[in-house]
């Protein structure tokens, strides 16, 4: 039997990670409407200053994706059973796909939730605002991808750990900073209908030295959870 | 004959007798440990006189002409700065020498190293925010890119001091770690570089410069600034050698607590002597 090829490994880890999301519903049911209610209730917090909101609003919209977002790409592999683990490794999958793969998963969840939130967001804090949806598609894609690369490397290193719900995002919201910093900037520029192209090839830029660092490292992080 | 019931309890060391310092099995440190505290005396003492030197020449210096006193700080902060990207420089270099040759010593001289890296970085910002409300007017700017890249330096390391006491196990702990010492080394190239990628309030660099060659400060700064930059590196190496120290005598207790037995298991059931 020949073995798969890289690329078909990491789109069965990611198809098994989306079909047990699909199953639990965590992302569409719970995730997707709790981050929403979050951006809903910022503003009751921080007062009905329409210029303000037209200002903080992307900044709250990056925000809330990445603190929520985090509880959906830490999940993969740092909260699956330990048997799934196993079965995981026994069957022979490269590291390196299975690390890939949970990132690629949890990025198109992340995607369907700034789907979600970012006309959310122009609703809220800019209603007369017309954005170049074009680039916050881009941005979307390229900011759910680092998010997910950078969620599944952290929760590699927490697999398996019983203090990994607070030490997870202890170590994933500090590194996300730029990710968080481009978005936003990125964003801004799409609702003032400016181009936001140097933000995102800054974050290609990013997923790539991310996936780099992901495959370099999924060997050594795999020895240590099995 | 009077028959004799043995003695019911024992101490508890019978369980093993293999002595402690045939423990180097568990400890890779065993061996090294009386020359590490002979030099760790040397560089302390070293870093002691130095502290009193650079204390003193910069306490010479003449005041700056824009900062005044505050510019005396800088004899603090920008050591400890330089500080803590060697010690985050040699964690590094510890995690890469982990992950190729296995060796627990990387691990402890990484981990050694990180910690105290991240206490001068600490220390930088803290100097950082002294010095930023004595020349800038605030305690803190946004807009300072060299500030907020420290501070996010900082709390990365903070997260890896955090997964490294949330680890047990040994082989882990020294794996993940590696990992993270590994991908978090890549902030400081951002911190020292940001002043000159970003428009920012802070200066740009003095020191460590492209362009090294221009590098231009006076003498009455530059020679207590030199004392104290060896000063703050010889203290650094004292603290990692006494964190050796301290890393050896944990992994000893711990290589105690394993090979004794549970409490109570010593005492059993009374039993007649019927040798005498």
């Amino acid at each position: 039997m020949t073995r798969p090829s890289f690329l078909r490994q990491v789109g069965w880890v990611m198809t098994k990670d989306l079909r047990v999301d699909w199953r639990g519903g965590e992302t569409i049911w719970m995730v997707a409407p709790f981050a929403a209610l979050a951006l809903m209730l910022a503003p009751l917090a921080i007062g009905t200053d329409t210029a303000l909101l037209r200002r903080i609003g992307p900044g709250m919209l990056w925000l809330i994706l990445l603190l929520f977002g985090m509880t959906i790409a830490l999940r993969p592999p740092s909260r699956e059973p330990r048997a799934m683990r196993d079965l995981m490794a026994l069957s022979g999958l490269d590291p390196a796909a299975r690390l890939l793969g949970d990132a690629l998963g949890s990025a198109v969840l992340l995607f369907g939730v700034t789907l979600i939130l970012t006309p959310a967001m122009i609703a809220f804090y800019a209603p007369e605002g017309r954005p170049l949806w074009v680039w916050l598609l881009l941005l979307a894609v390229v900011g759910s991808i680092a998010l997910g690369l950078l969620g599944s490397l952290i929760g590699a290193l927490v697999t398996g750990l019983r203090a990994r719900t607070s030490l997870a995002p202890l170590l994933a919201l500090p590194p996300a900073v730029p990710v968080l910093v481009a978005t936003t900037r990125g964003t801004e520029s799409a609702i003032a209908r400016r181009s936001s192209i140097s933000w995102i090839l800054l974050l290609v830029a990013m997923n790539l030295a991310l996936t780099v660092a992901g495959v370099l490292l999924a060997g050594p992080l795999d020895d240590t959870t099995n | 004959m009077v028959r004799r019931i043995p003695s019911q309890f024992t101490t508890g060391r019978e369980v093993s007798n293999e002595p402690l310092e045939r423990s180097s099995a568990i400890n890779p440190l065993t061996k090294r440990i009386p020359p590490l505290l002979r030099s760790a005396w040397l560089v302390g003492g070293f870093g002691a006189l130095l502290i009193g030197a650079s204390l003193y020449s910069a306490s010479r210096a003449p005041e700056e002409e824009t900062q005044g006193e505050a510019a005396r700080l800088l004899f603090v902060h920008v050591p400890s700065v330089i500080t803590a990207y060697l010690a985050l420089g040699v964690g590094v270099l510890g995690a890469v020498w982990y992950l190729v040759r296995r060796s627990p010593a990387a691990d402890l001289i990484s981990a050694a190293a990180i910690e105290i890296g991240v206490l001068f970085t600490g220390l930088t910002l803290l100097t950082g925010m002294i010095w930023g409300r004595l020349v800038w007017g605030v305690w803190w700017d946004w807009s300072d890119a060299r500030m907020v890249a420290t501070a996010v330096l900082f709390f990365i390391y903070v997260g890896y001091l955090a997964l490294r006491r949330s680890i047990i196990d040994d082989r882990v702990r020294a794996g993940r770690c590696a990992v993270l010492g590994i991908i978090a080394f890549i902030q400081v190239p951002i911190v020292h570089y940001s002043v000159l990628w970003f428009r920012t309030l802070h200066q740009g660099p003095t020191l460590i410069r492209p362009d090294v060659a221009n590098a231009t400060m006076d003498t009455s700064f530059a020679q207590p600034l030199g004392i104290s930059i060896v000063a703050f590196v010889a203290v650094f190496a004292f603290l990692v050698i006494v964190r050796l120290v301290l890393a050896h005598t944990e992994m000893m207790v711990i290589g105690m607590s394993h090979r004794a037995a549970p409490a109570g298991s010593s005492v059993g059931p009374p039993r007649l002597d019927d040798s005498g």
